[in-house]
């Protein structure tokens, strides 16, 4: 419980949050969780917290399989050993210290010591972290969250598969062993809460002949680093990008966000709101992720979707519309 | 950190007759609840009708959990005592009083769940009535409580909100049963609740619940009513607060905390429950929910699970139920909750459907679901969209298995999508 002293006496995370204000609106602020502004070169260097454990030690393996320049990492009290011929290090200070230019980081050690090891990051300098543990309490991730905000440090995750793009790069497990035997480069943002889905999704564009740019897996947690408003702004200041592809499941704040935004994308988004067969189960619990709630008031998935195409946003049920209606925006431009 | 109530000063008797005449009150809290579901897990026949305390589903806290954790934060409570197994402490309390069953569900008042006892003479039978009332309901005894003489109602409440990563404060002053419209707001500290336009007694009150809400890692806190007196001072009639699963590591004292199961509707679901209140589930099984079609579902991934089941409706088919399991879970307990999914009666089909997996072992899995099919016997149509890790193996794994058991399977991969898999077994139950 000791974060339960810190949290009162951190300052305000992001200054230019409104004050919370009267009656009900509070949905209606906006964000800005910092984001990266561009895609990684392929060459960047990344640290591993985390290396020497199972899933640390088999995640670098696929990682520098598939030419990604993993140069350390960092489990306490092991430093010295190797991991796929990559040098241990007892914190990620030390790390740094040896690969200066290192300011990526993906953490995989266990929900206890999560919020430890992203404090450890961003105060030696890491500016964008990966954060793959699942289950980490949610009172760590609003901490962490704000850490991140103040010193405008990109976090994705918690509980993220990870990321990819075009020049080939990524972090975590997204595409599993080899994806970019499987998927091909293009212009498309592939967005989404499920790591599953972001992996079905591309693979399935792949499969229709349209390629990816760059992949995200949000994670469904309650509260998350990089939320689907975060990415999808991202994808739209992105010059490499034409068309984002998003999938939802019911109860994210960002279908409430779209409906009540004035704010037009400025790129065409499909969105892949799934869910129609929550209708049928009990509402007021989570199914798949802990994020993926319906309330007792909330309208069903279709009345929600119609909603948002009436707002003017291409929302289908189905992976067979989904590709569909991305068809239908390769064949009316053909930049992409 | 937690107070415990008053040792029991005079003895009851006659309560304790009440209490051992109650049907499934069987006095299976705290601790004690660990030995229950060994009990349950080991039984041959698992009971719908005695469902499994501490579940790890759910954090939500009855009242009087709710109220000690508020005491702790030295917010008024009613003066009150537990009427469980053990005898009552009446000493506390003053008449009138109220009667209240410490189940989950809201809206106790109006489903006859808390009663008002004018004096000592009318507690026996309020509590017959009650025990009546909750025959059917997870109920983790009752908390009797003196009447407090107030002048006005407020409704105050904190949760974390999903959108911002900050708290969400919702106040009313007109709280009770029916609370028309709240004032809510967002804050990241202390200091912007003691900053916030509101009496002096509900803004200390809203301080002394965020501290509460930090330390014991709290998804969320409601007090309604908040009985505002005539000097001013305010006192919790009610509280509802669930905690956050995944902090349990640092919270040992949790284990004394009194969970009611969700209420299963079937053995499976019981049975169920009780395997994820074994150790080491967490993240990896996820819900079950038992429905009334002919097509059981093993499913893989948080999202690719609702796809999956919006393609089977899509498809014409109807589940049999909803479950899912993900984050590469181990094969032994995928066996086991596969299990107790497939022993539903009625199946003409299985589905195993996921997403593409990005780590997951297939073959581990996939085999792992063959195994329990074999175990209970089946011999009903098997239809496989999975990819991922190992498929290759999977699939010839799976061949191998349908022609040693005689049983009917398709694999498709990838390249297959979840809407075409959907049909083919849909196909394969109606040929069934």
């Amino acid at each position: 419980m000791k974060h339960s002293l810190e949290l009162p006496s951190l300052p305000r995370a992001c200054p230019e949050l409104a004050e919370g204000e009267g009656p009900g609106e509070g949905l209606r602020q906006k964000k800005n969780h910092p984001m990266i502004q561009s895609l990684f070169p392929s060459d960047t260097p990344v640290l591993i917290q985390g290396i020497t454990g199972k899933e640390g030690a088999r995640m670098t393996a696929w990682l520098v399989k598939s030419g990604v320049n993993v140069v350390g990492g960092v489990t306490p009290g092991k430093a010295g050993q190797t991991v796929e011929d990559r040098p241990v290090f007892d914190t990620v200070l030390d790390a740094k210290n040896a690969f200066p230019h290192c300011t990526t980081t993906s953490i995989v050690v266990p929900a206890s010591r999560v919020l430890g090891a992203v404090t450890e990051a961003i105060g030696a300098g890491m500016r964008f972290i990966h954060l793959l543990t699942e289950q980490i309490p949610v009172h760590d991730v609003i901490i962490m969250r704000k850490l991140a905000a103040e010193s405008q440090v990109t976090l994705l995750g918690p509980s993220s598969i990870g990321y990819l793009q075009y020049p080939k790069f990524r972090l975590g497990y997204l595409g599993g062993e080899s994806p970019f035997e499987t998927i091909t480069e293009g212009s498309t943002a592939v967005i989404s809460t499920s790591g599953g889905m972001t992996n079905e999704l591309m693979t399935s564009l792949a499969r229709n002949g349209i390629g990816t740019r760059v992949a995200m897996a949000l994670g469904g947690d309650r509260v998350i680093g990089t939320t689907l408003g975060d990415a999808v702004a991202f994808a739209e200041q992105l010059a490499e990008v034409k068309l984002i592809v998003c999938f939802v499941e019911p109860g994210r704040p960002f279908l409430k966000e779209l409906l009540s935004s004035e704010h037009r994308l400025s790129k065409p988004l499909v969105l892949f709101l799934a869910g129609d067969a929550l209708d049928a189960l009990p509402r007021g619990v989570a199914y798949g992720h802990t994020g993926t709630i319906l309330g007792e008031g909330d309208a069903s998935i279709s009345e929600t979707r119609d909603a948002l195409r009436a707002h003017g946003i291409a929302c289908v049920g189905t992976m067979s519309d989904c590709i569909t209606e991305v068809k239908q925006f390769v064949t009316r431009d053909a930049s992409l | 950190m937690h107070p415990t109530w008053k040792a029991p000063a005079r003895q009851v008797t006659a309560f304790r007759a009440h209490l051992q005449n109650a049907p499934h009150r069987a006095p299976n809290f705290g601790r004690g609840a660990r030995a229950f579901y060994d009990e349950q897990t080991s039984s041959a026949s698992l009971d719908a009708r005695h469902p499994i305390w501490n579940s790890t589903l759910h954090m939500k806290l009855i009242e009087s959990d709710g109220k000690r954790i508020l005491e702790a934060a030295k917010i008024n409570i009613p003066s009150g005592c537990v009427i469980d197994a053990s005898a009552p402490d009446l000493s506390m309390i003053t008449f009138p009083a109220y009667l209240k069953a410490q189940v989950l569900q809201g809206r106790r008042g109006k489903s006859g769940l808390v009663l008002r006892v004018e004096d000592e003479a009318g507690l026996p039978t309020a509590i017959t009535s009650l025990q009546t009332a909750t025959n059917d309901i997870p109920c983790a005894g009752f908390l009797l409580e003196s009447a407090v003489d107030h002048e006005s109602e407020w409704l105050v409440s904190m949760e974390i909100d999903s959108a911002s990563g900050r708290f969400r404060i919702a106040t009313s002053s007109d709280g009770g049963m029916s609370v028309a419209s709240a004032q809510t707001f967002l804050v990241d500290s202390e200091d912007e609740i003691s900053a916030l336009d509101l009496p002096e007694n509900v803004r200390l009150t809203l301080v002394k619940l965020f501290r509460a809400f930090i330390q014991h890692d709290a998804l969320s806190m409601e007090i309604n009513p908040l009985a505002i007196r005539s000097d001013k001072s305010c006192v919790a009639l009610d509280a509802k607060i669930e905690l956050d699963d995944a902090a349990a590591f640092r919270h040992p004292e949790w284990a004394d905390l009194r969970i009611p199961p969700e209420r299963a509707h079937s053995e499976r679901e019981a049975a169920y429950a009780a395997l994820l209140a074994q150790a080491g589930h967490r993240g990896t099984l996820g819900r079950y929910v038992e429905l009334d079609g002919d097509i059981a579902l093993i499913l893989s991934g948080g999202g690719a699970s609702l796809v999956a089941m919006d393609a089977l409706k899509a498809a014409g088919g109807k589940a049999a139920n909803y479950v899912e399991m993900s984050g590469n879970p181990d094969p032994v307990e995928v066996t086991k909750a596969s299990k107790i999914v497939l022993s539903k009666p009625g199946i003409n089909a299985i589905w195993i459907a996921g997403s593409f997996a990005n780590f997951t072992d297939i073959q581990g899995t996939v085999n792992a679901v063959l195994a329990a099919i074999q175990d209970l016997h089946l011999h009903v149509p098997v239809v496989i969209r999975r990819d991922g890790p190992n498929a290759d193996a999977a699939v010839a794994d799976a061949k191998r298995w349908s022609e040693a058991n005689n049983v009917s399977l398709r694999f498709d991969r990838a390249d297959v999508d979840l809407d075409t898999s959907a049909r083919a077994v849909v196909d394969a139950a109606h040929s069934a």
